[in-house]
C-alpha cells in the first residue's frame, strides 16, 4: 500500500478522519513530512483542482478536501520544522480579500483553498477590505500579489481603486494586482490596468504560482 | 386576449390566438438603480415608501411607514402594489408578483451587545449576526441551523409561528384580493417559493451548507422533507384562492463556473422535491413551473427537465450562458430573461445589437426576455426607457399572428 497515495485519494474523497488517521501511519513509519505534505495533500488538492476546472467535481469537493487539508497540514506542522530539512517554505504570498462593500466571500474562499494547495501562503483580510487595507498587508507581508474579488456589479469599480493606489505607492515595484470575481471581465481587467486576471480560483491559483516562482527565480 | 393569456401564449412555442408577445420585466427592481434615475427624471415613490431592510432576510422590501405583520411576511403580497405601479409607469404589461415564504422569519430581535463600535443582535431568522456601526459591514457570527439538534429547535419553533400566522383567514384576506382579477385575466401572477437548494443554504450558511451534504444528509433531507410538506398544505388552499401563472422556485445555485453543487448530488437531494412539488401544482393549475437559478446552470438542464421543470431565469449573460446556444441543445426549454444588462449601459446601438443576438429564441417562442437579473444602478434611465420600447416593438414585430419570420 502506498500511504502517500492514498493520504491523497483519501483527501480528493474529502474523508478528513481517514486522511489524518493515515498521515500518523505515514509518520510513525518514518515517512518525512515533507513528502507526505507536497506529494500526498498538496498533491491530492491539485488533482482536485484540475477536476474542479473541468466539472468533474463542484464546489462541495473543493471544500470537504481543503478541509482534510488543512487538518492534516495541522497534524504536519510539528515536524516541519523551520530551519531544518523538513522546512517548507511557502512558495510565495498572496494577500486576498474582498473589495469594500462585498460581502460575498465563496468564490474568495475557493481561491485561498486553491493557492494553498499550490503551497502559497495567503493572507485572507476577508471581506469589506479597503484600498489601504490591501497595501498595508501587502507591505507587511511582503506580498507578491494583491488578489482583490468583486462579486457585484456596484463592486467591482473599487478594483480599479486598488489598481490605481498600488501603482502610486512603495510597494509597485514588487507587487502584482489580481482581479476576478463574477462581474469583472478581461476586458474590465485590462480597462483598469490590472496586472492578472483570473476566470476562476484554480486558474488564480496557477498564475499566481506562475508569478510567485518566477520572482523566486529571479 | 387578456393579459394572462398573452403571457401564457408567449411562453408557448405557437403564435397561434396570440396578438403580440408579452412585454415584462425578469424581477423587481433595485433601490439604487431607483434612486439615480429619480436623479434622471423618474417621478415615482417607490423608494419613499420601501426600502431595503437593514437585516439580512429573505423579503426584498419592507414598507418604510408601518410595521409588518408577520403573517405578511408570510403570504407576501405586500409588496405587489408598488412594484405593479412602478412597472406599468415604465411601460409594461401588468404582473402581479407575490410569494409564500415559511415562517422561518419569525424570532424576535434581540440585542447582545452594543459597543460604540458594534452591536451584536439576534435577527427575525434567528442567526447572530455583528452590525459595524457608521458602515453597511455585517458579519454572521452564527447561524440559526448547524446541526440536527438546531435544527429540531429551529423546526419546533417555525411550527410554532405556522399555526399561529398561517390560518386559513389570513391566507384569504391576502390573496382574495387577486381573485377576481386572476380568474378574469386582467393581470398573470407571478409567485415565488424558496427553492430547496436554497433553504438549508438560508439556515445554515454557505459553506456549511455544502459540507452539510457530506455531514448531515439525513437533516438536509429533513429540511426538504418538511418544506415539502408545508407547501403542499398550504398550496392547496392558495390555488383555490389564485392562479400563478408562472410560479417560480429560488435557487441561486450557480456561479460563474457553473453549479454549486453535482448532478449526482443535485438528483440525490434537490431532484425528488421536484418530482413530488411540480405534478401536485400543475394538476392544481399552475401552468408554468421556473427555477431562479443565477450563473450557468446549464450542466443541471437535463436533471431538472427530468425532475418536470419547465424553464429558467434569469439566464445569466455575464456568467457565459448564451441563450442561443443552449436553445439549440435544449429546443422545448423556455426562458425569463436573457438580455444582457450590461449592454443597456453602452446606449441604443448596444441594445439594438443585443436584441439581434437574442432574436433567434425569441421568434422560436417559449421565452419572456427580460434583464438577465437587476438593472445596474450605472444604467442611464434614458437607454432603459429606450430598451423598454424596443423590447416592445421587438415583440410585436416577432411574436403573433402576424409576426414577420
Amino acid at each position: 500500500m502506498n500511504l502517500i497515495e492514498d493520504i491523497s485519494t483519501l483527501l480528493q474523497q474529502g474523508l478528513t478522519s481517514h486522511v489524518k488517521a493515515l498521515i500518523q501511519q505515514a509518520l510513525d513509519e518514518k515517512v518525512p513530512a515533507k513528502e507526505i505534505l507536497e506529494q500526498g495533500l498538496l498533491g491530492g488538492m491539485n488533482i482536485i483542482g484540475e477536476k474542479f476546472k473541468k466539472n468533474e467535481v463542484f464546489i462541495p469537493d473543493v471544500i470537504l478536501a481543503a478541509r482534510a487539508m488543512n487538518q492534516g497540514i495541522e497534524l504536519l506542522r510539528p515536524y516541519l520544522v523551520a530551519g531544518t530539512s523538513a522546512d517548507v517554505k511557502s512558495k510565495g504570498t498572496v494577500v486576498l480579500g474582498t473589495v469594500k462593500g462585498d460581502l460575498h466571500d465563496i468564490g474568495k474562499n475557493l481561491v485561498k483553498m486553491m493557492m494553498e494547495g499550490k503551497g502559497l501562503k495567503v493572507v485572507d483580510l476577508g471581506i469589506d477590505v479597503s484600498v489601504e487595507k490591501y497595501i498595508e498587508a501587502a507591505r507587511k507581508h511582503n506580498a507578491q500579489i494583491i488578489a482583490c474579488a468583486a462579486l457585484l456589479t456596484t463592486t467591482m469599480f473599487h478594483v480599479r481603486s486598488i489598481v490605481e493606489a498600488v501603482k502610486v505607492s512603495t510597494i509597485s515595484a514588487s507587487v502584482k494586482v489580481m482581479v476576478g470575481g463574477a462581474p469583472v471581465t478581461q476586458n474590465f481587467a485590462n480597462s483598469i490596468g490590472a496586472d492578472i486576471y483570473a476566470t476562476d480560483a484554480v486558474t488564480a491559483a496557477e498564475l499566481a504560482l506562475n508569478v510567485c516562482t518566477r520572482e523566486f527565480v529571479a | 386576449m387578456n393579459n394572462a393569456q398573452r403571457e401564457f401564449c408567449t411562453l408557448s412555442f405557437s403564435n397561434e390566438g396570440l396578438d403580440r408577445g408579452a412585454k415584462e420585466e425578469t424581477f423587481e427592481p433595485w433601490d439604487l438603480t431607483i434612486a439615480n434615475w429619480e436623479k434622471e427624471g423618474l417621478v415615482t415613490d417607490f423608494n419613499e415608501k420601501l426600502c431595503v431592510p437593514g437585516v439580512p432576510t429573505e423579503v426584498g422590501y419592507v414598507y418604510k411607514d408601518r410595521p409588518i405583520a408577520l403573517e405578511n411576511r408570510y403570504y407576501m403580497t405586500m409588496l405587489e402594489a408598488p412594484i405593479f405601479n412602478l412597472e406599468k409607469q415604465l411601460g409594461y404589461d401588468p404582473i402581479k408578483r407575490m410569494a409564500f415564504r415559511i415562517p422561518f422569519l419569525s424570532y424576535e430581535e434581540q440585542l447582545l451587545e452594543d459597543t460604540e463600535e458594534y452591536m451584536v443582535r439576534r435577527d427575525r431568522d434567528g442567526w447572530i449576526r455583528k452590525y459595524i456601526k457608521n458602515s453597511e459591514l455585517v458579519i454572521d457570527i452564527q447561524p440559526i441551523v448547524t446541526d440536527e439538534e438546531s435544527w429540531e429547535k429551529h423546526k419546533a419553533h417555525t411550527l410554532e409561528a405556522y399555526h399561529k400566522y398561517c390560518t386559513d383567514e389570513n391566507m384569504e384576506r391576502l390573496y382574495g384580493p387577486y381573485r377576481a382579477g386572476n380568474q378574469k385575466g386582467d393581470f398573470p401572477i407571478r409567485f415565488r417559493l424558496m427553492g430547496f437548494f436554497w433553504c438549508p443554504r438560508d439556515l445554515m450558511g454557505v459553506e456549511e451548507h455544502l459540507i452539510a451534504y457530506y455531514d448531515y444528509p439525513e437533516m438536509i433531507q429533513d429540511i426538504t422533507r418538511f418544506q415539502l410538506d408545508i407547501y403542499k398544505k398550504q398550496m392547496d388552499k392558495i390555488l383555490k384562492i389564485i392562479k400563478p401563472d408562472i410560479l417560480f422556485f429560488e435557487e441561486d445555485l450557480s456561479g460563474k463556473n457553473g453549479p454549486m453543487l453535482s448532478p449526482a448530488c443535485f438528483d440525490e437531494f434537490v431532484a425528488p422535491c421536484y418530482r413530488e412539488i411540480i405534478p401536485f401544482l400543475k394538476e392544481r393549475g399552475v401552468k408554468n413551473i421556473f427555477v431562479d437559478t443565477d450563473g450557468d446552470f446549464t450542466i443541471l438542464i437535463p436533471n431538472f427537465t427530468a425532475a418536470g421543470v419547465d424553464g429558467f431565469l434569469p439566464v445569466d449573460v455575464n456568467a457565459g450562458v448564451d441563450i442561443v446556444e443552449v436553445r439549440n441543445r435544449f429546443p422545448n426549454v423556455k426562458f425569463i430573461g436573457g438580455y444582457n444588462k450590461l449592454e443597456l449601459i453602452e446606449g441604443p446601438e448596444a441594445i439594438d445589437r443585443e436584441f439581434e443576438r437574442i432574436l433567434p429564441v425569441i421568434k422560436q417562442g417559449g421565452y419572456l426576455p427580460g434583464i438577465d437579473h437587476q438593472v445596474a444602478p450605472s444604467t442611464p434611465y434614458a437607454h432603459y426607457l429606450y430598451y423598454v420600447k424596443r423590447l416592445g416593438e421587438v415583440m410585436a414585430q416577432y411574436r403573433g399572428e402576424n409576426a414577420q419570420k
